[in-house]
């Protein structure tokens, strides 16, 4: 896999602002991935030799046209699918290297979602759904954790309360402090404020900012929001399935 | 599984019982349970009953009978187990009265015997117990013939005793045709000074048994373990024919309606349980996104499982015992008997009928859940890898096929019900099939409304297909419980009109034949036919002398050393319906033809050719089987397992049997009859029709219960169907009414499409259920096979309304629940 490295476009250049960046561990790299996709005998290249690597605590958005690929990037990157050529390194290790239940368990450990659409689990309290992660890492704690991250979001007062009976802007809080709870390498967002209005967006993204700021989590989102991309340290711009700026700062 | 697993285990279990989700998996299981439990107990404990009623025509419940005196030991273990014992002994002797003789059957009565029932005088007292010592008491016949009264004296071997009753029934009165005899009664203090018992006397000893269920099987293995040469042991299952095939007949259809039951719940499960999938893909995907394993999942799925599995039985176990209780408390008066307990085999058995129901036809679709694709959480359309078919269609034939195989216990039952499932399930998808297509091209020629109902039943083709095959399945069984259930009970009720002949008449010579006749005909009563007889014992097959050592079966040993009876006619009876080998034909049949009883033919070993040797009083009989019969037990008329031709009886010294219906009324011309004929036996068989009749209400009764069972399991499979395609509808309606469409347009469609399917189902279940009712009552319950139009016709326009009106019930959200919230939510 390392032979990759060599032939594909350097993506990655740290930012020079922070030099302790530069030297920070690399937790996600992407090495020539490229997905294709078959329709009847069609066969349909969504990705094609994206490669790039991201340190330890940076905040990345990937950004492109509707269609140009960025879930389908975020769901190679963390491990939900698998991609046709390439491979991922996600906190050391290699993701083809890895089977359904490895990549499960390296999901649970390292890893946070924070989808558009929620996904919050609707039978449950928000405290559960929180207190979920830790439970299928066998933490004994959980409740506990879980209510803190769930005070942090701002929702210690509706810790039995249904998704249902909360707002989008409140579910996705829930859903932030489930992607927290377990200290995750990395989290990833797919659209997070993409069902929010405005003003509700932005808290989402400070308090995503927030979190990742006081942490060592790294962020990876993909968004449509330029004023959110702008407020990460580097973006990735996908058109077609390629990566057109390595590096860019808007 | 760690600890951990366990509680997200519960959460997960709560959370769906929160939110209803698993409510129609757990009744359905639930149903399933509490169907074959309270079926399978009820029945046990009714055939446990029903065999001690019987055994206690007997006088106990268990009886022991030797040609030696009984060993003390067994009335020991008796005792040690809490059972009570009561001796006798009979033997054959000659008793003078007033100067005359006659041979009788004397019975030596212990002094606990009876354990069961009374003595009747003919002065109307009833007694516990025998003649006290130095008294005699002799049959009602035998006074009869040798006018006797009471205070006369009797001679009985070395002694004298006085007449002290008249007995006019017997507590252990065993209903066999021939073995009526004259009787005295003594207490079995007294036999010694007469001196008739010594060694060597011929003559049978009983030890009868009564206790206990638990303690009479106990008692009943131990001595069937430790029987010995000349002994044997009887308990109910040696009823008369007749009472046991109404027996026969109830427990299948217990068997029939619980095995339905069971399908009905299995397929409602199935329904259920894809439903659930259907609405689980989402969570599971993001709890396979926030690191949940496969296995990890699965064994959720287990666990909740487990949970619908502690909850259906919490619920559905306390109930067939409730259920079954009061069934049981109803019977029991007509039993004559308490019922006993079942064997807890029988409730575990309902049990496992519920999780075999639940982990066969739910796990399949559930287990497809953990295999959802993580990137659903991305891409909503990725759904769960359809699982192969040959795995969800296998586990759950396979496991089915077991578990009726288990449930039926039978078979024939088996088989036949498999087959009428499977040609109706044939059936319907066909005529599905049909709808779909005739429905499509009609859609392309219409518009508007049933454009709409015709284009949803299009889209949904899986479904609308499934749907009507769930239906009508259900629809079918119901229809087929219906139907044989009504055939059922009204052959009970044809089989024993009133006037069914309730007195069997044998001895008569032949000479006195018409002296009878007339005699009848004075009383207005008439015979239905005389038939001659002769009591003969096999003795040689195709030459080969026989012993009874030569007979595998307990049965099979004691007809071969019995006597039994052999007719002679020129023609058979209606009823004797050959199965085997050519028509009674005089003309085509050999000079020595036998025509012999299936049933008997098969225990003996007997086949068509084989040369048949009897003994006859002394006189050899030889013949040669030329064809196999059955016979019509219920109808009360004298049956003959061997008929020669009638010129076979000339060197043989026949006596002539009937049957006839002796009204009440008549009752005080009876003894005048008998007086006229001294040598002809009257067997009065009223009691047993009454118990029969008995029976057979009773099992009508639990009949009626087990079926609404069944009901039950058919409406929750109605539901489940219904439901199965309700999430669809309600995201279809809501764009539709998003887009214009009018609540009544969408109602009308709704009802066009439900109305649609449910008269497909419906009429192809009615018409496969009538079918199937005449087939599988033809098979498995001996009625003849008839289709019943009206019926059918009722059922298919019962079952379209019905499903319409369900239908419409189930989905009326589709116009009362607001679009936007519908669109929200999906
Ligand atoms: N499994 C699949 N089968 C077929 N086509 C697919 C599949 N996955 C993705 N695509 C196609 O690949 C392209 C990229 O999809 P992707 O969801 O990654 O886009 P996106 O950049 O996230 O778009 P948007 O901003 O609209 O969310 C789209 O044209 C999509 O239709
Ligand atoms: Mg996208």
């Amino acid at each position: 896999m390392n032979d990759a490295h060599e032939h594909s476009m350097p993506a990655t250049n740290p930012p020079e602002a922070d030099p302790t960046l530069a030297t920070a561990p690399v937790v996600v790299a992407a090495s020539d991935l490229s997905r294709t996709v078959h329709l009847g005998d069609q066969a349909l290249e969504i990705l094609n030799g994206v490669s790039f690597e991201i340190r330890r605590g940076e905040s990345v958005a990937i950004v492109g046209a509707s269609g140009s690929g960025k879930s389908t990037l975020l769901g190679l990157l963390a491990g939900l699918d698998r991609p046709t050529r390439g491979d991922v390194e996600l906190a050391g290790q290699s993701l083809a290297q890895l089977d359904e239940d490895g990549l499960a368990g390296l999901r649970a450990s390292q890893v946070g979602f924070v989808f558009q659409a929620f996904h919050l689990l609707t039978g449950m309290t928000a405290l559960e759904n929180v207190m979920l992660p830790l439970e299928l890492l066998g933490d004994t704690g959980a409740e506990a954790k879980a209510r803190d991250w769930l005070q942090r979001v701002g929702l210690g007062e509706r810790l039995e309360h249904s998704p249902r009976q909360l707002s989008g802007g409140e579910q996705q809080r829930v859903a932030i402090a489930r992607a927290f709870v377990t200290r995750p390498a990395v989290l990833f967002a797919d659209e997070p404020t993409g069902n929010l209005d405005t003003a509700t967006g932005k808290q989402i993204a400070d308090l995503l900012f927030e979190l990742n700021a006081g942490g060592t989590t790294t962020l990876v989102l993909v968004t449509h929001d330029l004023e959110l991309a702008q407020r990460c340290e580097r973006t990735l711009t996908l058109d077609a399935g390629r990566l057109v700026n390595p590096d860019s700062h808007a | 599984m760690s600890r951990p697993n366990w509680r997200l285990a519960w959460h997960l279990l709560r959370r769906e019982q929160r939110s209803g989700e698993l409510t129609l998996v757990t009744l359905a299981v639930g149903l399933a349970m509490l169907a074959a439990t309270a079926v399978g107990v009820l029945t046990a404990r009714v055939e446990m009953s029903m065999n001690m009623a019987a055994a206690r025509m007997q006088g106990g419940d268990l009886v022991l009978r030797g040609d030696q005196p009984l060993p003390e030991r067994w009335r020991e273990r008796a005792a040690a187990l809490n059972v009570e014992h009561a001796d006798t002994i009979a033997f054959a002797s000659m008793v003078r009265a007033d100067g005359r003789f006659k041979l009788v059957e004397v019975k030596g009565l212990g002094p606990t015997f009876p354990l069961v029932g009374r003595y009747v005088l003919n002065d109307g007292s009833e007694h516990d117990g025998g003649p006290p010592a130095g008294q005699i008491w002799v049959g009602a016949r035998l006074a009869l013939a040798l006018k006797i009264a009471i205070g006369d004296s009797i001679d009985l071997g070395q002694a004298q005793f006085p007449v002290a009753g008249i007995v006019s029934a017997e507590p252990d009165a065993i209903i066999d045709y021939v073995a009526a005899t004259d009787r005295v009664f003594v207490n079995d203090s007294d036999l010694s000074q007469t001196g008739l018992v010594q060694d060597g006397t011929r003559a049978g000893w009983r030890l009868v048994f009564t206790g206990p269920a638990a303690a009479i099987r106990a008692l009943s293995s131990e001595l069937n373990d430790g029987l010995e040469r000349g002994q044997r042991l009887e308990d109910g299952n040696e009823t008369r024919p007749e009472l046991r095939l109404a027996l026969d007949r109830a427990g299948r259809f217990f068997r029939l309606a619980a095995v339905l039951a069971s399908v009905l719940a299995g397929i409602a499960v199935a329904l259920a349980a894809r439903r659930h999938a259907e609405r689980h893909l989402d969570a599971y995907a993001v709890l396979r996104c926030i690191g949940a394993k496969q296995s990890q999942l699965m064994s959720l799925t287990l666990l909740q499982l487990a949970g619908v599995v502690v909850q259906a039985g919490l619920v559905a176990l306390p109930l067939a015992w409730l259920l079954q209780s009061a069934a049981a408390y109803f019977m029991a008066p007509g039993l004559g008997v308490a019922l006993p307990a079942a064997p807890i085999s029988a409730w575990i058995g309902g049990a496992m009928t519920g999780i075999i129901v639940l982990y066969a036809f739910a796990l399949p679709p559930l287990l497809r859940l953990s295999s959802v694709p993580t990137l659903r959480v991305l891409r909503r359309e990725l759904s769960a890898p359809p699982l192969a078919w040959w795995l969800h269609g296998g586990i759950g034939l396979v496991a089915a096929i077991g578990l009726l195989a288990w449930q039926a216990s039978d078979t024939t039952l088996l088989l036949s019900v498999l087959g009428a499932l499977l040609a109706i399930s044939v059936a319907l998808t066909v005529l599905g099939a049909l709808l779909l297509t005739v429905g499509s091209w009609w859609a392309r020629r219409t518009g508007g409304t049933l454009r709409i109902a015709l284009g949803g039943m299009r889209r949904r083709r899986w479904g609308t297909l499934g749907q009507i095959v769930a239906l009508g399945l259900g629809l079918a069984a119901l229809a087929l419980l219906v139907m044989l259930r009504t055939q059922l009970i009204d052959r009970w009720q044809d089989q024993l009109p009133p006037d069914v002949p309730n007195r069997f008449v044998i001895g008569l010579q032949g000479d006195q034949r018409a002296d009878f006749k007339a005699a009848l005909e004075e009383l207005g009563v008439v015979d239905r036919g005389l038939y001659p007889m002769v009591r003969g014992r096999f003795t040689a097959l195709n030459g080969e002398p026989i012993s009874s050592g030569d007979f595998q079966t307990q049965r099979a040993r004691r007809l071969a050393e019995r006597e039994f009876n052999l007719s002679f006619a020129a023609e058979l009876r209606a009823d004797n319906r050959i199965v085997a080998g050519p028509a009674w034909d005089l003309e085509k049949i050999p000079e020595d033809a036998l025509s012999v009883e299936r049933g008997l033919a098969e225990r003996l070993g007997w086949e068509i050719g084989d040369s048949i040797s009897f003994d006859i009083g002394g006189i050899e009989l030889q013949g040669t089987v030329v064809n196999l019969r059955e016979l019509n037990w219920e109808s009360f008329l004298p049956n003959f397992f061997v008929i020669g031709r009638p010129e076979a009886m000339r060197d043989l010294s026949a006596s002539w049997i009937t049957s006839l219906h002796y009204p009440k009324e008549l009752a005080d011309q009876e003894a005048g009859l008998i007086e006229q004929f001294p040598n002809m036996t009257v067997i009065d068989v009223d009691a047993l029709i009454m118990q029969i009749r008995r029976t057979a209400d009773q099992a009508a009764l639990a009949i009626q219960a087990v079926f609404l069972f069944t009901v039950a399991a058919g409406l929750m499979v109605l539901l489940a169907a219904i439901r199965s395609t309700t999430d669809e509808r309600l995201r279809e309606g809501a764009i539709l009414r998003a887009l214009g469409a009018r609540s009544r347009q969408l109602t009308i469609a709704r009802a066009v499409e439900f109305g649609l399917m449910g008269a497909v189902a419906g009429a192809a279940a009615a018409l496969a259920a009538s079918f199937a009712t005449g087939w599988l009552g033809e098979r498995l319950f001996d009625l003849p096979f008839a289709v019943d139009w009206t019926t059918t016709a009722i059922l298919a326009v019962l079952s379209a309304s019905a499903v319409a009106a369900l239908g419409l019930h189930a989905t009326r959200k589709v116009v009362t629940v607001s679009p936007l919230l519908v669109l929200r939510e999906s």
